[in-house]
């Protein structure tokens, strides 16, 4: 039958990050971080002291070789301290991305990055999106590259990035995307790290957030940038499918950081509704609340336990070759579908119990909502394309092809 | 066997020695026995005289050169070779932070049941002692009964009150006892100044916790517990979360206060901070959570900005105490 | 290589203590079982004296529930092996019986400098437990170290009694128990965790250490348990409410003064 325990290690290290948490992240501390416009560089510090700083990387260049369970747990720890979820997702964005690096990188690339990313001195983050979307990235990306000698000469521009001021003070660079032959559509694209700190030809831009405002997002012009060739992650013009491998990963996290920040805020509500006293009792003695709070709590559960089946699965995938891509891409789907979207319900069903109180900037349960709702707006794949995934894995993708065609 | 009798007092404070004489005297006349006092150190003839005149049956001796400074194993050696050459049934000692080193030793020493930081003892029907204490953080009393003689109990200061002068003396009885030199040296001690010296003495303590913004917001507590006549304290997160230079901290593992009156400023009221202050007459909070849980544990409360309320109450205080 | 003994407890995370109103009796099922704070402590202080002088880490525990996280826990610190004692009926024993187990224990490692442990457990906090095994032991004791220094075949510890700060030098072997102010222990890493759950662990049983039932539980125990309860604290609870600051003020310092304590 099914086990469901984590590892006594795995609780271990729950333990160790949510201390960790507690005590770099206090209440103040995360309103501070959500009112400046990016992470400051000593919660960076704190967080490489900890092995949290990308910690998907190997031992062998100075990382704690985490799985993507173990990963996950990190991420949902984190993010019921923080539930803005602004560190969080610098956290998952390292995590993700560096698995990606780890799988499709050069052996130079990883030699030169890696030990700096465990040391908290540079960022990896993604930067698929442009101006003109994300989620549609053969249609949306403009960007492109062409190679010359031992680089690739880019020009283009990404947009809606994540961690570009942390990557300007740190150092760094994104998972990017760009053609290196448009006529090729979807195999015609390339996979590359793309560095921006006192890179010449990189103008970059930031843009203000509604939320997850303690994390910067922004984007960068680039005009004749030179990247050299052993940046390319895996093989040239398969960047769209590496891009799509990487995204599972990072999916599974996100949806992870939204389960965490949601069971933070539940407990939030919970002491609060215990406390708030109304109509001659508690609020939580009311069945009115109690009943809202049997549904939002089982709705996370639900959804926490389908996140780690999908992580689960994925560490099965790479170090044991069990499930196909289309497994993983259906397990991962739903989870970045169902997290996001139940993880706001919830938090904006405790904004509620917090009453007027919860509508002002002394609770940090807005801070909240504003930062899940990244995440059903589309951060990582809009939750529309989660839906399309599963539809396609569920009829079957010759099914898929076949109508498309008759639609063309 | 031996036949175990008599209840016995052994505490290094003077004051502590008294309040427990009271006690032993009261647990003495319920099982029908004498008292007996203990007196450990050297060049003890002043303090002989001197309490030889508070009533215990007996006061006994142990004048020895290698009892001049406190060691555990010295006095545990001293007090477990007097136990188990005059039997007492019952050995009540100081619960100070000496005597609660030293008791367990006494007890492994002479295989005594050994009870700690009594808050009240009793003796049952069968003549075994019975002591309550705090545990679990101050939340819980634990009840519990020696069973082996003797049965030593530790008390914390201020426990009782101190009994007073008889013109009945004491017989005193000076032992000899031969105490082999300590493994440990006392290379240094450093008499302990500034304002946190007597907190468990203080009449009047002022505390406060994270509810103060700055080092520099301390004068103003400082000025309230000196228009008061008292000592200030703080709260555990405000002495190890903050880099204040404050070391010490009122609560569990910290003081343990006993004050007419306690004033709780800008303190949530944690199970481990109201620990420490139960001991208090009086129990006044401000706080401007009306929900933090310090008042349900005071007497008097303002729900306010303590920086409001602080400085009016200064006033007040300087006014009432003219 | 000296070796440096932590004895730990496992304690009842206090603050997940909750009182049952009906009875006013604290409810333990479920709290969770955590390393003692001031063992961890103890753990932390060992360690450094382990990356300070190279010296051996072992950590002993006896208790009556299962251990195997609390001693990983202790492991991923930097402990480098431990030592595990269980026992259904050390659930009823008292300190004196504790003591006399772990006692035993180290007695059966043998070669010790030093061993350290907690001012006391954060659950119960009598503080019996360290003194209690130094004169098990016959060995020197110091207790609420705050800060201590290896010196050859003696240790320099300071520690703060109510007379003031005391510097004192012990002998080795000695037993010093620890305050949480001797340092602040790390957080183990994921790295540090997996390191550690693969060092060696020993089980015990109390014959191996030469004890009988009739040594441990209630037997063995000096003192017994009657009763567990949470008193209420008997307060006025009067929350004075005025428009005004002043008012409020007065109508207290009144109230003090009819008390008489103003």
């Amino acid at each position: 039958m099914v086990d469901f325990s984590f590892t006594e290690e795995q609780e271990l290290f729950r333990q160790s990050v949510r201390e960790w948490a507690q005590k770099t992240l206090p209440p103040e501390r995360i309103r501070e971080i959500d009112k400046g416009p990016k992470i400051p560089t000593d919660i960076i510090k704190e967080m490489a002291k900890m092995g949290l700083h990308a910690p998907t990387i190997p031992t062998e260049y100075g990382g704690m070789g985490a799985d993507m369970v173990t990963a996950c747990i990190a991420a949902e720890e984190i993010a019921r301290q923080d539930i803005t979820i602004a560190v969080p997702v610098y956290y998952l964005l390292n995590a993700g991305w560096a698995k990606i690096v780890d799988l499709f990188g050069t052996e130079q690339l990883k030699e030169e990055l890696f030990p700096k990313a465990v040391k908290g001195e540079a960022f990896i983050g993604i930067a698929t999106t442009e101006s003109s979307g994300g989620s549609d990235i053969v249609g949306a990306t403009r960007t492109v590259m062409r190679k010359e000698g031992n680089k690739y000469i880019v020009n283009g521009e990404k947009m809606y990035i994540s961690g570009v001021l942390e990557t300007l003070e740190i150092g760094g660079g994104f998972v990017t995307t760009a053609y290196i032959d448009k006529s090729k559509g979807r195999k015609g694209i390339n996979l590359f790290f793309c560095p921006i700190k006192d890179v010449k030809g990189v103008t970059p831009t930031t843009v203000e957030d509604m939320g997850r405002s303690g994390l910067s997002t922004g984007g960068w012009a680039m005009e004749n940038v030179e990247i050299p060739d052993y940046y390319l992650l895996g093989e040239e013009y398969k960047g769209f499918y590496h891009v799509m491998e990487g995204f599972n990963v990072a999916r599974t996290l996100v949806a992870v950081t939204c389960i965490g920040a949601a069971e933070g805020a539940i407990e939030m509500g919970i002491e609060y509704a215990k406390q708030r006293e109304m109509f001659g009792g508690p609020l939580a003695a009311l069945e009115g609340f109690q009943f809202q709070l049997a549904k939002e709590y089982s709705k996370i559960q639900a959804a926490k336990w389908i996140v780690y089946r999908a992580a689960w699965m994925l560490d099965q995938h790479y170090q044991k070759g069990k499930f196909t891509a289309s497994d993983l891409n259906l397990a991962v789907a739903m989870a970045k579908w169902l997290a996001p979207i139940w993880a706001f319900q919830a938090m904006v069903r405790v904004q509620t119990w917090h009453g007027a109180y919860g509508y002002t900037k002394e609770c940090l349960i807005e801070a909240g909502i504003r930062g899940v709702r990244s995440y059903s707006v589309g951060a990582e794949g809009a939750q529309d394309i989660m839906r399309i995934i599963i539809a396609r894995e569920l009829l079957g993708t010759e099914y898929w092809r076949m109508v498309k065609k008759r639609q063309l | 066997m031996p036949e175990y009798k008599d209840v016995w007092v052994y505490s290094e404070n003077p004051d502590v020695r008294l309040e427990l004489l009271a006690k032993a005297k009261e647990l003495s006349s319920k099982i029908n026995c004498g008292t007996g006092l203990v007196l450990l150190g050297q060049n003890l003839n002043k303090e002989t005289e001197e309490f030889s005149r508070y009533g215990a049956n007996k006061l006994y001796v142990v004048d020895n050169v290698n009892l001049k400074e406190f060691h555990p194993s010295t006095y545990a050696e001293a007090l477990a070779k007097l136990i188990e050459k005059y039997s007492p049934q019952i050995m009540l000692i100081g619960a100070t932070k000496k005597g609660k080193e030293m008791a367990p030793q006494v007890a492994v020493k002479t295989g005594s049941s050994c009870l700690s930081d009594c808050v009240s003892i009793d003796v049952n029907e069968d003549g075994n002692l019975i002591g309550e204490r705090w545990i679990y953080g101050g939340s819980t009393i634990a009840k519990m009964v020696a069973v082996k003689k003797p049965q030593i109990a530790t008390v914390p200061p201020k426990t009782f009150e101190k009994t007073s002068e008889t013109t009945e003396k004491s017989e005193i009885i000076r032992e000899e006892i031969e105490i082999p030199e300590p493994k440990t040296r006392i290379v240094k001690l450093e008499k302990k100044k500034g304002e946190k010296v007597g907190l468990e003495e203080a009449e009047y303590v002022v505390c406060v916790g994270r509810g103060l913004k700055q080092k520099e917001d301390l004068k103003m507590i400082e000025e309230l517990a000196n228009a008061l006549g008292g000592v200030w304290g703080v709260t555990r997160p405000l002495a190890t979360d903050l880099d204040w230079g404050i070391t010490e901290w009122v609560g569990l593992s910290g003081h343990y206060v006993n004050p007419n009156l306690y004033i709780g400023i800008g303190l949530s009221g944690y199970i481990q901070h109201v620990a420490g202050i139960r001991g208090s007459k009086i129990i006044v909070a401000i706080n401007k959570d009306p929900e933090a849980p310090i008042f349900k544990v005071a007497d008097y409360g303002i729900v306010g900005d303590l920086y409001k309320v602080v400085p009016v109450l200064i006033e007040a205080v300087k006014k009432a105490k003219k | 290589m000296p070796t440096v003994i932590v004895c730990v407890k496992q304690s009842y995370e206090v603050t997940e203590i909750k009182i049952n109103p009906t009875n006013n009796k604290p409810i333990l099922e479920g709290v969770p079982l955590v390393i003692s704070e001031y063992d961890k402590n103890a753990i932390e202080e060992a360690v450094r004296i382990k990356e300070k002088h190279g010296w051996n880490v072992s950590v002993i525990t006896a208790t009556p529930f299962e251990a195997s996280k609390t001693v990983k826990e202790a492991l991923a610190i930097g402990a480098d092996n431990a030592y595990v004692i269980n026992h259904k009926a050390f659930a009823e024993s008292d300190t004196y019986v504790m003591a006399r187990v772990v006692s035993e224990a180290i007695k059966k490692i043998g070669e010790y400098s030093l061993i350290l442990c907690g001012e006391g457990s954060s659950d119960s906090f009598t503080g019996r437990f360290g003194p209690m095994v130094a004169q098990f032991l016959g060995i020197p004791e110091v207790a609420y170290v705050e800060e201590l220094n290896i010196k050859d075949n003696k240790v320099e510890v300071k520690r703060s009694v109510e007379e003031g700060e005391e510097t004192i030098e012990v002998e080795m072997p000695a037993l010093l128990t620890v305050t949480s102010k001797i340092n602040e222990p790390r957080i183990p890493t994921l790295m540090d965790i997996l390191k550690g759950s693969k060092k060696p662990i020993t089980q015990w049983t109390i014959q191996d250490l030469g004890l009988t039932e009739k040594d441990i539980g209630k037997n063995g125990s000096t003192t017994h348990n009657i009763d567990f309860y949470a008193p209420p604290m008997k307060r006025k609870n009067v929350i004075i409410e005025k428009e005004k600051i002043e008012e409020a003020v007065d109508e207290l310092i009144r109230s003090l003064q009819k008390e008489g304590v103003l």
